[in-house]
């Protein structure tokens, strides 16, 4: 190439370049990695002075001492807010911290009861509608205030906050007394004509809550905070469900009802109950549920009110055992199968009915099956199902096995 | 005193003497206006004569005037007489000392000419009588006459490489490679006689191209070597090597090696052509020539692949690629060559296919995270911070707690250190290189992360593009990767994701347009032609069936559709 | 350099790009809310419509080996249509592009770069796509044959990778909003295939006229799998709901992906292929411009009218002022524009065309046969 054209070339280059400089670089030192902080968790409360007070959750990230780089402290670091509508809030957080808040690896949000039964909607579609929430991030109704709640969300036994909030959604999968509900899917139930949200319900399990448990704790029946468990700090318990209608909270649920709602909703996984032993009264039996195959649902519709037919099929382990007892001979089997259904269909009566007659709420979403009896959505959205719900009957049938124990199969 | 007094003098003052001073003058040659094209004719032959003069000793002054033998030592001229049909006829050997074999001279070129050779005397008697015819008493007889010429080449010289040369612009560069040039006073033909002896490299194992089951010989810098090894490999008949000479003043030695009933007669003829039209002063190496033939060479990506494994090489030839050998370069070139070729190593058809196909997929990731990770990087640290997991973020964020830069100028600092220690390492005196290897990389990187001057996330991402660089196996293109590696660096930096996709559409076009002898670049997949070729991951050996499509050999087919006879039984 | 011809697969993975950039912008949208649950039966429905069309246009076509529908046109009316037909096709083209180029910009400003302004991005965009003009166009459509399966393949993995939100359910009521909203007006969901209109111009740049019909069949099915698939998935991971109008539906699902837990909001990553889709997009709908107004102009070069409608595009890129005219633009002027001009425009001047060439055909061979009579014995 000769010399005048090469010249022109790297003019050429050094004017884009510096074009495209001056162009982009107003944007990427703001947002930089460093210059962010990140809430791990929302909280929102009725405010004293103003509508609501808005708290955020940071982790500390420790700086390194030895030089190897280590990460987050599990201390809570909560600022707080009084303020008119969240992004106010968060405004103002910003003007106070040195770092950017970034909100995309939001885990939880949080709801005071008390600001649940306002109304959420403006909260919920804001956040939807922010480019940073993340539609994984669990909601959390609290018993306490949120702002409590985020100060006791640490353990001992976990080193990272932010793992703390996942490793405590997974506890719902093995116990089942709570279901993680995301924002996205509250979102969408929030709207939804076929069934109605609910979300988490959480306390801070501190003695003083263990002081309101009444009789029902006797036969195991906690709401988040209830449940007796002596620790050095206290820390969060995610027990229950909060139960919705729209946007506005109108009742929860304990956690043998929970269990009920897992299983009438086709999401229980595993779960643990205890059950008077049927061979020695004094007794209980503590059994493993889980299901073989999906509820069967049907529903009719009589006179417009709608007749809801479940089937529930439950397969049972034995975990438990006592001294000279073989569990497993067939008419112990049978009695033990009895027990179980009669239990399981005492509560879920009790609790379908509770939705139905007391919350009005269809949080398990039999809508979803009633919609099949429909073609076309006027018809539909004319009978308008979350307010027929109040009027419906149920007909349970529970149809439990025992098929095994663990080790010990006669003692 | 008078001590102190001149050492603060010739400290502090300057000195007196005058330093010497070397200045290059302009020749007087470049002083003339018009200094934009230097016709390089001019350079070697102003007045050379073309042929050989049939007068000894003017043969004999020119050459002592060209080769400037009373300055040159080397060049050696031995005069003598020689012997034939009874006459005796003066003539002269012309050699470089050091490039032949003087024995073969003595036995074979000196001592048939100069001591009397009885097996092949000749009397002069006897004339041989071609035809006769008598008329009117008069009898013509046609007789031959004697040619000394054919005389001495066919029955005096003993040696198997004699030519004979006319020219002047042939003599001059076999005396240049080697050979020994016989004058003879009357005949305007010299011989040129091959006895080169000069000392080379042995064969040797390759030294950056090794292989664990293969052959473990390299070229050398001799051509007839590397020759030599090549026709040992393809063993047939059909394998052409034609010889040309490029560049005026070095007259290069090139050959020009194909199959001639497999590689396309065009494709022999482009190279041909272009390695013809070079109108340079000189050629040292092969790479130098790589960059004269190519393509398009404004762009870094190589189009032809350069190898010092004769195995490579000859299986190249034999799929109907085109090989150029250049002398004293042990490097030859293979043309056409597509992208992924040079992906593939030369250990590849040797292995079983499974090995071969993991080998080249982490290969392919190599080349993947070598070209991108750094961008990428600055890009999601930039703007993208929610793809990364929760938990690596803040171990990002922890580890850079204290680091004063931004991540940009931590890269590029990083980026170009480690290319200063890669240019360090290959200039390091061997008993102290795993020294300075220890010290550069392992303690200065702790030091540097210790003096939170950079991250330890960063050292990481450094390393590990580092060492996928040398996993690609042509060292070109791992070159043309860490010249778009800052390219896309700056894209990521400047403007995210959005950044990269334009630098990477732009590489792709670019990537789309290049051509190597015809061939594109991105074949076979794009322009996808037939379904059956089988590309970049191969597949079994006995599966091989075809030639690559886009070299349009002569023999698309190189096995027959059930090559394992013994296994399976075929109905004709 | 210029292309002159391309190969099959070239032909339909220049279809395949301009589909599922459409895809990308909200045409998913306009769909369920034209029909509600019954989305997915429509899709089926409409899917086969789209075949069926296929079919007639490449019967309509066979008369005419070697020709597009510019030289149909200038076979049935003349000069006259041919011009017509060009500019009405060009600014087609151009309004398409520049719709999808506003909407897809302005959703990036939104997400990623709020701090740029929609003029400098577009204008980088446009500029990068020129600079690489320069090469030539048969690079561009190579390039885009990588391009365009990377893209279907990441569309079909963000459309699958919500499978465990899947419900049955909600595509109950099956006729959503009745039988006749998803059958009749439903009809005019068609307009998602509208990248088929490349399918009139790519004939004279065929290999083998033969593979016209082989070409529209397979990119047909391979645009049906790809529509039906991503629509699909949406309307069973989301309960429809009326009101819901978002930016953009396959992004949204996009940020829902998360695999255990630890790859969470990988959005970016798609994000990443749909501007490789975008640059694509855009070379290949100026490869289209620059085709038929070189049919009509006979102009030597290249590069000088791609510069010039570059700048068209931008220039219009840049008319709406905010979301509502794009949103106006998207639902409305897209969807009829497409119906009209690559559906419904095309099939009339081929099936005249067609008509005319069988009279003039049956006029030819009389005149044939009377020559024949004719002939002195």
């Amino acid at each position: 190439m000769e010399k005048q054209t090469l010249n022109k070339f790297f003019i050429i280059i050094a004017v884009i370049l510096l074009l495209l400089v001056a162009i982009f670089s107003s944007s990427s030192y703001s947002s930089n990695i460093d210059k962010l902080s990140y809430a791990i968790a929302i909280g929102l409360d009725v405010g004293k002075n103003s509508s609501m007070q808005l708290s955020l959750q940071f982790s500390s990230t420790n700086s390194p001492s030895s030089g190897s780089g280590s990460s987050q402290s599990s201390e809570a670091i909560v600022y707080s807010v009084e303020c008119s509508d969240i992004n106010d809030g968060i405004n103002l957080i910003n003007n106070y911290l040195s770092k950017k808040i970034n909100l995309a690896h939001t885990r939880v949000i949080v709801f005071s009861e008390e600001f649940a039964s306002t109304g959420v909607s403006d909260v919920i579609y804001t956040l939807i509608n922010s480019v940073q929430i993340r539609p994984t991030a669990s909601i959390v109704v609290s018993k306490c205030e949120a702002k409590e709640f985020l100060q006791s969300a640490s353990s001992k036994l976990e080193k990272l906050s932010a793992r703390y909030y996942e490793t405590i959604q997974n506890s719902s999968e093995y116990t089942g007394y709570t279901q993680d509900i995301s924002i996205s899917q509250f979102f969408y139930d929030i709207q939804n004509t076929r069934k109605n949200a609910s979300a988490i319900l959480g306390a801070v399990n501190k003695d003083a809550s263990h002081a309101s448990a009444n009789s029902e704790q006797e036969s195991g029946k906690y709401v988040a905070g209830q449940a007796p468990i002596d620790s050095e700090d206290p820390g969060i318990e995610n027990t229950g469900l909060a139960v919705f209608v729209e946007d506005k909270l109108v009742g929860e649920l304990n956690n043998i009802e929970t269990i009920c709602h897992l299983l009438a909703s086709n999401n229980l996984k595993y779960c643990n109950i205890t059950i008077p032993n049927p061979l020695n009264v004094s007794d209980t039996i503590d059994l493993r549920l889980s299901t073989d195959s999906p509820v069967k649902i049907e529903v009719n519709l009589v006179n417009g009110n709608p007749f809801i037919k479940l089937d529930f099929n439950i397969s049972c382990q034995l975990i438990s055992m006592s001294e000279n007892v073989n569990y497993f001979s067939e008419e112990n089997l049978k009695k033990i199968q009895d027990a179980v259904n009669v239990y399981m269909k005492q509560n879920m009566t009790d609790y379908l009915y509770k939705t139905a007659k007391e919350f009005k709420s269809d949080i398990v979403g039999f809508g979803r099956t009633a919609i099949h009896q429909f073609l076309t959505w006027d018809d539909w959205i004319n009978y308008n199902w979350l307010e027929k719900y109040k009027n419906s009957f149920f007909d349970i049938n529970i149809n439990s096995e025992l098929k095994s124990g663990q080790l010990l199969i006669e003692t | 005193m008078n001590k102190l007094f001149t050492l603060i003098k010739n400290t502090f003052y300057p000195n007196n003497e005058e330093h010497y001073d070397f200045i290059l003058p302009e020749n007087s040659a470049e002083s003339v206006e018009s200094t934009d094209e230097v016709k390089t004719d001019e350079i070697n032959s102003q007045k050379d004569p073309e042929s050989v003069f049939p007068s000894l000793s003017v043969n004999l002054d020119f050459l002592k005037v060209k080769y400037n033998t009373l300055i040159n030592s080397d060049i050696v001229v031995r005069e003598f007489t020689l012997t034939a049909r009874n006459r005796q006829y003066g003539a002269f050997l012309v050699y470089i000392d050091g490039m032949v074999d003087t024995k073969i001279i003595n036995d074979f070129v000196l001592e048939p000419l100069m001591l009397r050779n009885r097996a092949n005397s000749y009397d002069g008697n006897e004339t041989r009588v071609v035809s006769e015819a008598i008329s009117n008493n008069i009898t013509v007889r046609k007789v031959k006459k004697f040619d000394l010429v054919d005389y001495i080449y066919n029955s005096l010289v003993p040696q198997n490489a004699v030519k004979k040369k006319k020219s002047f612009n042939d003599i001059l560069p076999d005396i240049n490679m080697g050979n020994c040039l016989l004058f003879v006073d009357t005949i305007d033909t010299a011989f040129s006689i091959d006895a080169k002896g000069f000392k080379q490299r042995g064969v040797d194992s390759p030294k950056n191209e090794t292989v664990i089951r293969g052959a473990q010989e390299a070229f050398t810098e001799a051509i007839r070597t590397n020759t030599s090894m090549i026709r040992r490999f393809v063993n047939n008949e059909n394998l052409v090597i034609e010889s040309l000479s490029v560049g005026k003043v070095t007259k290069t030695k090139c050959a020009v090696c194909y199959m001639k009933d497999i590689a396309n007669d065009d494709l022999v003829a482009e190279v041909k052509y272009r390695l013809n039209n070079l109108d340079i002063d000189t050629i040292i190496s092969s790479g130098q020539l790589e960059q004269l033939i190519e393509d398009n060479s404004k762009c870094s990506l190589p189009q032809m692949l350069s190898t010092e494994r004769p195995d490579k090489a000859a299986n190249h030839i034999l799929s109907g690629r085109v090989v150029v050998i250049v002398n004293g370069s042990p490097y030859v070139l293979i043309m056409p060559c597509v992208f992924v070729d040079f992906l593939s190593s030369a250990e590849d058809p040797n292995l079983k296919f499974q090995y071969a196909n993991l080998l080249k997929f982490v290969r392919l990731v190599a080349f993947f995270i070598t070209l991108l990770l750094p961008g990428l990087y600055v890009a999601i640290t930039n703007f993208h911070q929610e793809i990364i997991p929760t938990e690596l973020l803040f171990a990002i964020v922890a580890s850079r707690e204290s680091v004063p830069f931004p991540i940009i100028v931590e890269i590029l600092a990083m980026e170009i250190s480690f290319e200063l220690i890669r240019e360090a390492s290959l200039r390091v005196p061997s008993p102290i290189g795993t020294t300075i290897g220890i010290i550069g990389a392992l303690i200065l990187g702790q030091a540097a992360v210790e003096a939170s001057i950079v991250s330890p996330i960063l050292i990481i991402i450094i390393a590990i593009t580092g060492i996928t660089s040398f996993a690609i196996p042509d060292f070109y293109l791992s070159f043309h990767l860490r010249i778009a590696r800052f390219l896309y660096i700056i894209a990521g930096f400047l403007a995210g994701f959005l950044g990269i996709g334009i630098v990477l559409f732009g590489h792709l076009i670019l990537l789309c347009s290049l051509k190597s002898f015809g061939v594109s670049y991105l074949a076979p997949y794009v322009p996808a032609t037939s379904k059956n070729n089988k590309a970049y991951f191969m597949p079994p050996f006995w599966s091989r069936e075809k030639r690559p499509d886009f070299l349009n050999s002569k023999r698309p087919r190189k096995q027959e559709r059930v090559s394992m006879k013994w296994k399976y039984k075929v109905d004709n | 350099m210029e292309i002159k011809q391309i190969s099959n697969f070239q032909a339909i993975a220049l279809i395949l790009i301009i589909v599922t950039n459409h895809l990308i912008l909200g045409t998913p949208r306009t769909l369920i809310a034209e029909t509600g649950t019954g989305t997915i039966l429509n899709m089926i429905y409409v899917f086969i419509l789209a075949l069926l069309l296929v079919f007639i246009i490449t019967k309509l076509f066979s008369n005419f080996n070697g020709k597009d529908i510019i030289d149909i046109s200038e076979f049935l009316g003349g000069k006259v249509l041919k011009v017509i037909v060009g500019i009405v096709f060009i600014i087609y083209f151009l309004v398409i592009l520049s719709t999808t180029v506003r909407v897809i910009v302005q959703d990036l400003e939104i997400i990623y770069f709020q701090n740029i302004s929609v003029y400098v991005l577009t204008l980088a965009i446009l500029a990068s796509i020129v600079f690489v003009y320069k090469y030539g166009s048969s690079d561009v459509v190579k390039c885009n044959s990588i391009i365009a399966p990377i893209v279907g393949i990441a569309i079909l993995i963000i459309a699958f990778s919500n499978v465990q939100d899947f419900s049955l359910d909600r595509i109950f009521p099956i006729l959503g909003f009745g039988a006749k909203e998803t059958f009749i007006t439903g009809a005019s969901n068609i307009f998602a295939y509208s990248g088929l209109a490349i399918l009139y111009f790519i004939m004279p740049m065929l290999k083998d006229s033969k593979n016209f019909k082989k070409v529209s069949i397979v990119s047909t099915i391979l645009v049906g799998i790809l529509i039906v698939g991503s629509v699909s998935s949406l309307v069973l991971s989301f309960p429809f709901i009326e009101n819901i109008n978002e930016i953009s539906s396959l992004y949204v699902e996009s940020r829902d992906i998360s695999y255990w837990q630890v790859f969470q909001r990988i959005d970016g990553l798609f994000v990443f292929s749909w501007i490789l889709a975008l640059l694509s997009y855009i070379s290949v709908v100026l490869f289209i411009i620059v085709v038929i107004f070189r049919k009509l102009t006979n102009a030597k070069k290249e590069f000088p009218v791609v510069l010039a409608f570059a700048t068209i595009t931008y220039v219009t890129t840049l008319i709406p002022n905010n979301i509502a005219m794009i949103r106006f633009l998207e639902d409305i002027v897209f969807k009829y524009t497409n119906i009209i001009v690559a559906i419904f425009l095309s099939l009339i001047i081929l099936i005249f065309a067609n008509i005319k060439y069988k009279i003039v055909n049956r006029k030819n061979t009389i005149i044939n046969s009377n020559n024949i009579e004719n002939k002195p014995l």
